[in-house]
This record gives C-alpha cells, sequence and structure tokens, in this order.
C-alpha cells in the first residue's frame, strides 16, 4: 500500500486548537482589535463629501433659482453692458447687459435636467432590462443585445441632429427624451455584464433551488451586486450628457433661445468678438461645467473602489 | 403576493425506516450536446450508497466528477442536456420528480457543499441571512429560532464567536471560514445525503485538512451519507469508507478504501497513487504524472479509454472495452492486464521491451538502458 502525503493528520491537530469551545471562542473574540481586519471598512473619505456637497449645492441653486435675490435671466440693464464682476453684478453681464450670475443659475437648471433625468430613464428602462437579459439569457438576452448595439452604433450626436431636424420646436422634455434614448443602451451594457458575471454564481444556483422567483432573484440576489457598478458608471454617464448638451448648443441645436442653457451661455461667449471683448460670458458656465464633471468623476470612482471588494484576494 | 414559489407535499421515510440503500444510482448517463457532438460527460455510472456511510469520487480534471454529483441532484443547466439512467434515494426516483419536488428534496433532504467558497456566497448578503433563509424558509422556524440554529450551526462548525460572524459579509471571512460557513449553509436543513464537490479548491492545505475533517465529523454525528468528490486520493485514503475512481466518464475502479489501496488493480488508479508526491523522497526528485491526457469525451472511442495513456495498454485493450470485473469483496475494476495480476506484469514487461514511451515512463527508465530494467512488481524484463 502506497504511503499517503502526512500532511494530511499533522494539520489536523491545527484545527484542534481553533475550534476550541465557549470561553476560549470568546477570548478569540476579544483579542481581535475593533479597528482590524474583520472591522468595518473607512468611510468614503473627504474628497467624496466636498464633491457631494458641492454637486448638492448645485443643485439646490437650481432647484430655488427662482426665489433667489438674482435677476431675472432674461433682463437686460443697458447701463451695464459687458461689464466684469461687480457688487451689482456678482459674475458681471454678458453683451446684451443680462446678469450672468443669473444666466448660469438658470441655464444650470437644463444642464442639470438633461445630465440626470435622462441617465435616471436609462437605468430604470435599461437596468430592468439588462437584469432580465443578463439572468434569463437565450432568446430574450439575443434580441435584447441586438437591439441594443444598433442603438449604440448610431453615432449619437448625429442621431440627435437629425431627430431635432424634424422635431422643432426644440424644448425640454425633447431633449431630455432623445437623451434618455442615447443613455439606455449603453446603461443596458454595463448592467448586462454586471449580471452575467453574477447569474451563473452558486449563490443564485442555491435560491433556485430554495424556490425564489424570478423576480426575488432580479431584485434580491443580483441587483444589489449590481447597483455599486451600475451607480459609478451612471456618474459619469450624467457628466457626459452635460458635455453632450454643450456640444449640441455650441452647434446652436441645443435648447431654443432665449432660454438659457451652459451650453447657450458658451455659444454667446464665443461668438463674433465677445471671446476678447468679454471673456467672462464663456468663463462662468466652462467653470461650472467643470467643476460639476470634476465632483461627478470623484465622486463616481471614490464609489467604485469603495465597493470594489476583492474578495479573492483577501 | 409571495416573492417564494408554492410548495408541494412530499414525504420522505423517517431516519430510521429506510429499507436498502440510502441512494442508488443506476446506468446514469449525461451528455451535453455542444457544436462538437455529444460530450458523454457521465456513461453509465451505478453505485450505492448506505446512510452514514462515505463514498469518495475521485478522478481527475474533465473526468465527469462534478457532473456526476450534479446530475445526482438533478441540478443541471435546462437546455442541451440528455440524462437517463435512475437516482433513487430514500424511496424516491430523483429523476422522475418535477421541479418543485426536486425543490422539497434540494437542502431538506440532499444537500451540495459547492466548490469554490470564494464565489458560492453572494457578496452584498450578510451570512447570517444567508443561514437562516432556508430554514426560516423551508423548515418554517421564526426569525428568532432560525438565528439561535445559525449560531449553534456556525458554533458546530468551529467558527469562533458566531454572534459575530453572522453579522459580517462574505468578504470579510477568510477562505476556510468562508467555507465552514458554506457548510453550515448546506447542513442547516438536516440533510440526510450530503455531496461535497471538491469542497477544498481554493483553500490552503493546512486548512484543507480542517476543511475535511470538519466534514467527516459532521458526518458520523448527523449519520449521513456523504460523497466526498476530489481529485486527490490523499484526501479521501482516510475519510471515507468505499471509493470510486472516474475516469472519461466512467467508473474505472471501485472498492472499499481499504482494498482499493491494498489490491489496486486498475491501471489508472495506480498512476494517480504514484503521481502523488512522498516527503521521504530526496528533494527535486521529478513527479510521476501520467503521461498525455484525457480523452476528448465528445470523440467515439473504442477500447478501453484509458490505453492511450496505459503502460499495461495492449492490443486487445485498443480494440474491445473491458466490462466491470469483479475481484474480492465489492472490489470492481475496468481492465484487461489488472496490476498484481500475471497478464499484468507480463503486459507491462512486454510494453518496456517493446519500448513503448508510457512503460518506459512508468518504470522511470530511460530508453536507451531500456534493456536492462526492472518493472514493480518485480517481474525480469529479458
Amino acid at each position: 500500500m502506497p504511503e499517503l502525503p502526512s500532511q494530511v493528520s499533522l494539520e489536523s491537530e491545527s484545527f484542534g486548537s481553533l475550534a476550541v469551545s465557549g470561553a476560549g471562542a470568546q477570548a478569540v473574540a476579544a483579542r481581535l482589535p475593533a479597528s482590524g481586519i474583520l472591522s468595518k471598512k473607512k468611510g468614503l473619505g473627504v474628497t467624496f463629501w466636498v464633491c457631494a456637497a458641492w454637486v448638492a449645492l448645485m443643485i439646490l441653486l437650481a432647484l430655488l433659482a427662482s426665489v433667489l435675490p438674482i435677476k431675472a435671466p432674461n433682463y437686460q440693464d443697458y447701463s451695464a453692458v459687458n461689464v466684469g464682476p461687480s457688487a451689482h453684478h456678482l459674475l458681471g453681464t454678458d453683451d446684451l447687459g443680462r446678469d450672468l450670475l443669473s444666466r448660469v443659475i438658470f441655464g444650470s437648471r437644463v444642464s442639470l435636467v438633461i445630465g440626470f433625468v435622462p441617465i435616471i430613464v436609462g437605468l430604470i428602462v435599461g437596468g430592468a432590462l439588462g437584469l432580465l437579459a443578463g439572468y434569463r439569457a437565450g432568446p430574450v438576452d439575443t434580441v435584447l443585445n441586438a437591439v441594443s448595439f444598433v442603438l449604440i452604433a448610431f453615432p449619437a450626436l448625429l442621431a440627435v441632429m437629425v431627430i431635432e431636424a424634424f422635431w422643432r420646436p426644440l424644448v425640454l422634455w425633447k431633449l431630455t427624451l432623445m437623451f434618455a434614448f442615447v443613455s439606455a443602451p449603453l446603461l443596458f451594457r454595463v448592467i448586462r455584464a454586471t449580471t452575467l458575471s453574477f447569474a451563473s454564481r452558486e449563490f443564485v444556483v442555491a435560491a433556485r433551488a430554495t424556490g425564489a422567483k424570478t423576480s426575488r432573484i432580479l431584485f434580491r440576489e443580483l441587483l444589489p451586486n449590481i447597483v455599486p457598478a451600475a451607480v459609478s458608471f451612471a456618474l459619469i454617464g450624467v457628466a457626459l450628457l452635460i458635455v453632450l448638451e454643450g456640444s449640441l448648443a455650441f452647434l446652436g441645436l441645443s435648447i431654443g433661445l432665449p432660454t438659457s442653457s451652459l451650453g447657450n451661455i458658451i455659444n454667446d461667449g464665443v461668438n463674433s468678438n465677445n471671446l476678447q471683448l468679454n471673456p467672462y460670458i464663456a468663463l462662468w458656465p466652462s467653470l461650472y461645467i467643470f467643476l460639476l464633471l470634476t465632483a461627478l468623476n470623484l465622486m463616481a470612482d471614490r464609489l467604485r473602489s469603495y465597493f470594489d471588494l476583492r474578495e479573492v484576494t483577501l | 403576493m409571495s416573492p417564494f414559489r408554492k410548495r408541494v407535499p412530499l414525504s420522505f421515510p423517517d431516519v430510521g425506516s429506510i429499507e436498502g440503500p440510502l441512494l442508488e444510482v443506476v446506468d446514469l448517463h449525461t451528455s451535453f450536446r455542444t457544436p462538437r457532438g455529444l460530450v458523454r460527460a457521465v456513461d453509465g455510472v451505478s453505485l450505492t450508497l448506505a446512510r452514514g456511510r462515505t463514498l469518495g469520487v475521485v478522478g481527475e480534471s474533465g473526468s465527469g466528477k462534478t457532473v456526476l454529483s450534479r446530475s445526482i441532484m438533478g441540478l443541471l443547466p435546462g437546455s442541451n442536456v440528455e440524462r437517463s439512467g435512475t437516482v433513487r434515494f430514500s424511496g424516491h426516483d430523483l429523476t422522475a420528480m418535477s421541479l418543485a419536488e426536486l425543490r422539497e428534496v434540494w437542502g431538506m433532504q440532499v444537500a451540495l457543499v459547492f466548490q469554490d467558497p470564494m464565489t458560492a456566497l453572494n457578496p452584498v448578503v450578510r451570512v447570517g441571512r444567508q443561514i437562516t433563509e432556508s430554514l426560516r424558509l423551508r423548515v418554517g422556524l421564526d426569525r428568532k429560532a432560525a438565528y439561535d440554529t445559525a449560531v449553534a450551526l456556525l458554533k458546530s462548525v468551529g467558527i469562533p464567536a458566531p454572534e459575530q460572524r453572522l453579522k459580517n459579509y462574505p468578504h470579510e471571512l477568510s477562505g476556510g471560514m468562508r467555507q465552514r460557513v458554506m457548510i453550515a449553509i448546506a447542513l442547516a436543513c438536516g440533510p440526510k445525503l450530503l455531496l461535497a464537490d471538491e469542497p477544498t479548491t481554493g483553500l490552503d492545505v493546512t486548512v484543507q485538512a480542517q476543511i475535511l475533517d470538519l466534514l467527516a465529523a459532521q458526518q458520523r454525528e448527523r449519520h449521513m451519507g456523504m460523497i466526498l468528490v476530489t481529485h486527490d486520493l490523499g484526501v479521501v485514503a482516510n475519510r471515507t469508507d468505499e471509493i470510486v475512481v472516474m475516469y472519461a466518464g466512467r467508473i474505472v475502479e471501485q472498492a472499499p478504501t481499504v482494498e482499493l489501496f491494498a489490491h489496486t488493480r486498475m491501471p489508472y488508479t495506480e498512476a494517480l497513487l504514484r503521481s502523488i508526491p512522498r516527503l521521504t523522497e530526496a528533494s527535486h526528485t521529478r513527479l510521476r504524472a501520467i503521461p498525455g491526457r484525457p480523452p476528448d469525451l465528445a470523440a467515439d472511442t473504442q477500447g478501453c479509454r484509458f490505453a492511450p495513456r496505459c503502460p499495461y495498454a495492449q492490443d486487445h485493450c485498443r480494440k474491445e472495452e473491458p466490462p466491470l470485473r469483479t475481484a474480492g469483496q465489492g472490489h470492481q475494476f475496468r481492465c484487461w492486464y489488472p496490476v498484481g495480476s500475471a497478464e499484468g506484469d507480463a503486459a507491462l514487461a512486454h510494453n518496456v521491451a517493446a519500448r513503448v514511451p508510457a512503460a518506459l515512463a512508468f518504470t522511470g527508465t530511460r530508453v536507451r538502458d531500456a534493456g536492462a530494467a526492472t518493472v514493480p512488481n518485480g517481474a525480469r524484463v529479458p
């Protein structure tokens, strides 16, 4: 009879010392420092909360724009045309004498709606379909996948331009709808891919074996695993859409004038000689977009690394 | 509306009143339809297991071990699978059951310890809920009772401070801890049969031994039947009552553990045993790996499936597949030239003389001095 590896019997001894009963187990637990490996991870960090506060402030300003003590966005002050920042006009005025602070705040309403609403719609529609496609596989997946590819293959900017040409006048809800249409297939793909990697894991098999219905598996077992990836991608999506609105406005294809949007204001600021005469017109909305996007990206990045548990390398 | 499917009434005989074996698998075939053709992952496997006994299933990767355990459970993917044969478990034919009926069997009667403790648990659900879920749903315990049972379960699988661990997420536990949690989940509903599918994959050797000892202890305590699937004969050696060796979807040798090690008949089993490194050997001794690769399960094979890698193989082996032959008490093997028999020794000597690579590798002879090689088992090569 061949000998067997001797490690087998050797190591069983060390188990004996670990599987101590009652009192010993308590002692082991007591010796673990509170901040040890088994304790909770640190929070999201200062950067995240500063960024979150900044975004929250911007959203608050946009919401309260009409009750804030600022001038109407289209009110023209002929005594102060193209002036720089002053006590009267905190951020200066543009070439038509309109207050830039007011225009940026009212303009941010459009940008924020266009940034967040389509992503939320996309998360709900694309997310639900992505979960289903990733979990169900088979023909459901094939069809939804093909549709998403077709939608993604369309160059977004071009598609929006073409639709606009036939669908005037441009108002906020139409832009929002089109942007939702652009973002939904992208969110669908991310959520489907993440679902796929979890759908074949044993805890899903076990849930099915216990008799859980599809809805429970999707929402209780799979969805919580997918939220981190979806949220961090969605925040980047918000940034992308705000930039997309800017690009459209630059081409004169954003929301109809005289309603201000950040893109419209930038467009104004670089038209004719405005950039040389009064760089503030383009500066403030650009700075607004820059700071908002930086905050969103930093938040997304922090969230991603916070939720990245790296189980296997533990 | 309940998020869970309706349950069906299904009665199982009491622990003591089971007549005959707990599990009886007869001529089980499982094949997968693939673009390359039909892959016969399990090809005519029969085995029996009594309550309180442990059966080891051994074989290298791709020999059909995992598919066998999944086929017994009925946990196979829905499409492109063909399964035939019967699996009788304490008086019920599992292969004839509906999905709803199988759900009454899974967990409550037959439980499975999954292969990889790193990925099997839900990373965003606390360990506590993952253990109590089936207790509340299947056994119908209330929150308090389920919690107390979970604490007791964790204690019984050797996890210190179970109250704290129940509040942890899987990533806060080490690999060994997670496998203990998995075992606790499998044991939660008090199954009569436990299938452990390579329960120590991905764990380091120290933890492997602990987990295996734990499984053995639980099996004894609960008087369960257990099937231990592994690729390591060392693992099953002192923890099983009987061993089944699988190769290419078939049982090639089956015997009570002591008998298998004492009187190995199948050359494949012998080769597996020889491939285990020994502590008594000098360092840098070459590992005696089995040359070649397991056969393609999609291809139609003629003769013995191990023949291309076998040091004993003769023309007869390549033409006709050996049936399961009986030798001694409960010892069955599938070989024309069994190890330790006169025919076997002669076949090996013949192959060494003919400089068959598999035989030379087996005897440890280099080709140029093959002429004066001594074959193990004492036969002199001319």
